[in-house]
């Protein structure tokens, strides 16, 4: 596999670059964007508790789980961008007095393929994998205990994927009243990515470390449920492409959140997920959910130890609305809006040089500037409910509207008599996202063939049926030095469109 | 000298020291302050980026009233403290060279320009010049941006402004004038603080740059002073080849008339207007003579050309000669020479620098990436060995100095070729007369009627019918004119013609015979080797050369055992 070299033309610095920019361009539809987008997708398997999963299942039990994603992306001048993420795990875990067992094995495997990147002759393709498997050890003590708890759980998990992978649990409970749960893992994956541009090719390795903790306080009020958690996650990662290249990038991002489930009471709980909460309230009413979410991101790229890429609190928020009313115990109707925004007002700074060599001679360099854009779904749908004897089976449909704005004003280093005197000119696009029309189908069906040993398969599709296209927004210059102001002709903005699908199964064997 | 005068001097250094605010004892200079020195120039430099910064947004007339005057005082200031301060003799190099906007004779230049409307006819709106924007750049970078890329361009932008813009009262010889006697002499000035910088190895300076949202810093050290130094010394050389030559381009009568004229013929409204010329015939009928010409601008425009090119070869002395004895260019080839020296001091130092960081604007990364682009296996044979940025510069060095031998294979069946390329002599032994190098020709119609025409007349009945076209409307007007009822037609039609072949002919020796270039593959030359430029080439070889870059059919037979000759 003989790896050809743009060196002439300074490209060598691009896959890893191009691939980053891409994905986080890339956000799909908020439908998916329970997290911020990719990350879980990039960086590994799914956050989730343990000691929450575990409470859901029988004493002791081995469970199998696989499930398959796959969203496409469709831009016009990225034209096609396709996520697929495979994933299988074995689970067995037992009680043992106060005591936890357990191991857990898993396969992972993301590919991504994305197609037009400069030419139609260009494209890149990734993959990450993710194979690894880990013993579990819990402890858990239920009495009263100091600061009023009643309940306390602790796990521990180490384990390896190639390399190290450890994870602690901590879960405080106050009879019904409160708890409190965090999680913290550590683990190291790689990715890797293989772009071709002009029949040459660059494949790039990029190994990271991960860092992540989750901790969320749950208020169980009547009516009124209040969540409030945090996270943190930070990874790091050199990689190179041939033995010269060298690119290090690191990025963290905090966030804060909260939720607020309100009941109606009589309300009837619909759940999608019945897995993770099998208990439901019979009879009418209406159930009105808020959640909201604050995540900060920072971002650094580098190239031989020269930072030339650093994005400094990058705001993200995601607050979500939705209201069910049920109307009959097998039937229900919710709408609801969900945002996702994201904004940056720093100085964040993108020097171009990585990308032509010859911009040496002008040391050109952009900044970002301000950046504010965010993605609106609004949605309606149905719900129903199936339910006989051993069989649970619920199926919801809802039809969603996007559409998105976008301002950015950028700043851009113009050398004035190089290489001393530099001057920054000032400028500014909009862009909006008309409206997008998709319908989204959840189905899942249950089988309990005993209390500890069930069948569960549920699936989600998301089908556009029109992209409303989008306009091109005022553009202007103006200078950084107060000097000439002047516009340039709005350009076209990008057509898109988001789908996909993903579907899950899981087969428990307890007692 | 008797007692009066003594006594009369006497009383005249009495005066002179009275009127002096300093007693004459005292020491005006300061004891020497490094940092003080260092704190003043620091401050006039940032004071002399934010004066450039701004210009961008200045206006022509503001433009031309801009005084560095505060930051000259800075800069002299700080001198005062250290008498050879790094930073203090780079401000006021860079100010030698910005001060050139003082220059009333550039400025005049300008104004010419401007006024120029492109004819009487003020056709065209006046060109927007100043002196910033003379580098053939981006407008948003000014004079003194992308240096490399102005000294490369220079000779380009000179012939280009001189063919499509100057005015009659502005010729080339004059702007050849105004750089010897104004331009170089700043960048001597400006070089000779340079120097002094050179020798401050230790010179570096920390700036801010307001972003609009914050700010930036960076440094500057001898990596980017040198290369600086490098782009004013490749400036000087480019202006100095500017002035080498006399590239004026005038007609008959030593003015650039011409320019008038051909923007008249390309920017006339009525070019393609008919001419029409209705007779009454009575019952509201008329009768039509109509006059329409074909490639009659055209035709026009290139007749003017080629009186021009035939005018300045052949009878106007001194076009295309060296002007000066050939200093020019003596002088651009050692400032091209000093250009490569310093752009190696500069990689030299920033290889070995110490304090390499993000803030520097030109960084190791920088020249590390440029060394990965060398050495590609697919490169020709005079760069395959080359694997860092000092190869390009010695090998550059090489060629400007002396002769270098290339041995490449060319053409695409991949041919193996060697000849000798000598540049130097080209600055050391310069061509007196570039049209002593043309190949052997003759005019063939010195006279000027370079353009000739055909003649149709063509008459047919309107039968009454109506008749609209383009036409004159006045001597100077035109439109649709409209005639609801013509009866007979008069169509005198006019097709002008060039023919290229007719008025120059390649000739095989001097007063030889015409030969055709698609027969004889190449010109006949009075010196194939022009000048010493490819002292090995003769006829024959430039013919072999020929074959390879564009084999004849018959050259190259496909065999599947290769070629046969």
């Amino acid at each position: 596999m003989a790896v050809h070299d743009n060196y002439a033309h300074g490209e060598r610095r691009r896959p890893f670059a191009a691939f980053l920019i891409a994905a986080l361009l890339a956000i799909p539809s908020a439908s998916w964007a329970v997290d911020i987008p990719f990350t879980q997708l990039f960086f590994g398997r799914q956050f989730r508790s343990l000691l929450e999963d575990a409470a859901h299942y029988p004493a002791s039990f081995v469970s199998a789980e696989g499930s398959y994603w796959d969203i496409y992306h469709e831009r016009r001048n990225l034209r096609l961008q396709d996520y697929e993420q495979k994933m299988g795990a074995i689970t067995a875990i037992t009680h043992r007095g106060h005591l936890l067992l357990g191991v857990s094995a898993w396969t992972d495997r993301l590919s991504l393929e994305q197609e037009n990147l400069y030419t139609d002759a260009d494209r890149l393709t990734g993959q990450r994998e993710n194979n690894g498997a880990k013993g579990i050890a819990g402890y858990s003590l239920a009495r009263d205990l100091p600061l009023g708890v009643s309940r306390m759980d602790a796990l521990a998990a180490a384990g390896g994927n190639g390399a190290f992978l450890g994870e602690l649990e901590l879960q405080l409970f106050w009879n019904d009243a409160a708890s409190f749960l965090v999680v913290g893992e550590t683990m190291s994956n790689a990715l890797e990515v293989d772009e071709e541009i002009n029949g040459s090719r660059f494949p790039f390795r990029f190994p990271f470390d991960t860092d992540r903790w989750f901790a969320r306080f749950q208020l169980n009020t009547q009516p009124a449920c209040i969540r409030a958690w945090g996270l943190y996650e930070g990874n790091s990662g050199s990689g190179d492409a041939v033995k010269e290249f060298e690119n290090r990038v690191w990025w963290q991002r905090y966030g804060v959140g909260a939720s607020l489930d309100y009941h109606l009471e009589p309300a009837y709980r619909l759940q999608l997920t019945p897995h993770l909460s099998p208990g439901v309230t019979r009879g009418p009413g209406a159930r009105l959910r808020v959640d909201y979410t604050d995540a900060t991101l920072d971002l650094a790229m580098y190239f031989q130890d020269v930072r030339y890429m650093h994005l400094d609190d990058l705001s993200i928020t995601n607050p979500i609305v939705r209201l069910d009313v049920v109307p009959l115990p097998w039937l229900s109707f919710f709408g609801g809006w969900e945002r996702l925004h994201a904004e940056h007002h720093g100085d964040s700074f993108f020097d171009v040089w990585p990308f032509t060599i010859w911009d040496v001679f002008t040391a050109r360099r952009y900044r970002v500037g301000d950046f504010d854009t965010h993605l609106d779904t609004w949605f309606a749908g149905a719900a129903g409910r199936l339910e006989k004897k051993r069989f649970l089976g619920e199926l919801s449909t809802r039809f969603e509207w996007w559409s998105s704005d976008t301002d950015l004003e950028w700043l851009e280093r113009i050398d004035v008599l190089f290489p001393f005197f530099f001057r920054y000119e000032s400028h500014q696009r909009s862009w909006s996202l008309g409206s997008d029309y998709a319908v989204q189908t959840d189905v899942a069906v249950w089988w309990r063939f005993t209390a500890a040993m069930w069948l569960r398969v549920s699936g989600r599709a998301t089908v556009p049926i029109a992209a409303g296209g989008s306009a091109g927004g005022g553009a202007g210059d103006g200078s950084g030095g107060g000097g000439s102001a002047g516009g340039t002709p709005a350009t076209p903005g990008t057509n898109s469109t988001h789908g996909g699908l993903i579907g899950t199964a899981e087969i428990v064997i307890g007692r | 000298m008797n007692w009066f005068y003594r006594v009369l001097a006497l009383l005249v250094c009495v005066v002179c020291a009275a009127c002096s605010n300093n007693p004459v004892s005292e020491d005006k200079t300061p004891p020497e302050n490094p940092t003080k020195a260092n704190q003043i120039a620091t401050e006039g430099f940032t004071a002399l980026g934010d004066a450039l910064a701004a210009l961008n947004s200045a206006s022509n007339s503001e433009l031309r009233n801009v005084r560095f005057n505060s930051e000259r005082s800075q800069f002299e200031e700080a001198l005062k403290y250290q008498a050879n301060n790094g930073v203090a003799h780079l401000g006021l190099a860079i100010l030698e060279i910005v001060e050139l906007n003082y220059s009333s004779d550039i400025w005049a230049v300008v104004d010419s320009l401007q006024s120029w409307g492109c004819g009487p006819q003020g056709i065209l709106p006046p060109v927007e010049l100043t002196p910033f924007d003379l580098a053939p750049v981006d407008a948003r970078h000014m004079l003194l941006g992308r240096q490399f890329q102005l000294a490369v361009m220079l000779p380009v932008a000179t012939s280009t402004r001189m063919a499509a813009a100057f005015p009659a009262n502005v010729t080339v010889g004059k702007v050849q004038d105004i750089i010897t006697n104004t331009v170089i002499p700043a960048l001597n000035r400006s070089i000779k603080h340079l120097d002094i910088v050179e020798k401050k190895t230790g010179t570096s300076l920390h700036l801010t740059v307001q972003t609009g949202h914050g700010t930036e810093d960076i440094v500057i050290d001898m990596g980017e002073i040198l290369v600086f130094s490098a782009a004013v010394h490749a400036l000087r050389s480019g202006f100095s080849a500017a002035t080498a030559y006399d590239e004026d381009v005038f007609d008959h009568d030593g003015t650039y008339d011409w320019l008038d004229q051909i923007c008249y013929l390309a920017n006339d409204n009525c070019r393609y207007a008919w001419t029409v010329d209705a007779t009454d015939i009575g019952g509201g009928m008329v009768d039509l003579k109509i006059f329409r010409t074909y490639d009659d601008t055209s035709t026009a425009i290139d007749s003017i050309w080629i009186d021009l090119a035939h005018y300045n070869m052949e009878t106007r002395t001194g076009f295309l000669s060296l002007r000066n004895g050939g200093t020019p260019l003596s002088n651009a080839q050692t400032d091209l020479l000093g250009t490569l020296t310093r752009l190696e001091s500069a990689v030299t130092f920033i290889r070995n620098r110490q304090n390499e960081s993000d803030q520097n604007v030109i960084k190791l990364a920088d020249l590390t990436d440029l060394d990965s682009g060398l050495g590609d296996p697919g490169a020709p044979n005079f760069a395959k060995n080359w694997t860092k940025v000092e190869d390009v510069i010695a090998f550059i060095q090489q060629v400007l100095s002396g002769p270098v031998v290339f041995n490449e294979e060319l053409g695409s069946h991949h041919v193996p070729f060697t000849w000798t390329v000598n540049l130097s002599t080209l600055y050391t032994n310069p061509v007196p007369d570039w049209n002593t190098l043309l190949p052997y020709h003759r005019w063939n119609i010195p006279g000027g009627a370079w353009r000739t025409s055909v003649d149709s007349l063509t008459t047919y009945n309107n039968s009454g019918y109506e008749w609209w076209n383009y036409a004159h409307t006045g001597p100077h007007s035109c439109g649709f004119v409209y005639y609801p009822s013509v009866n007979d037609v008069t169509l005198h039609q006019r097709w002008w013609s060039f023919d290229g072949a007719s008025f120059f002919d390649l000739l095989d020796g001097p007063n030889g015979n015409p030969v055709d270039l698609q027969t004889a593959r190449f010109p006949y030359l009075p010196d194939y080797t022009l000048h010493g430029l490819f002292p090995d080439m003769t006829r024959a070889r430039w013919l072999e050369l020929i074959d390879i870059l564009d084999p004849p059919a018959s050259m190259y037979l496909v065999s599947g055992r290769g070629r046969s000759r």
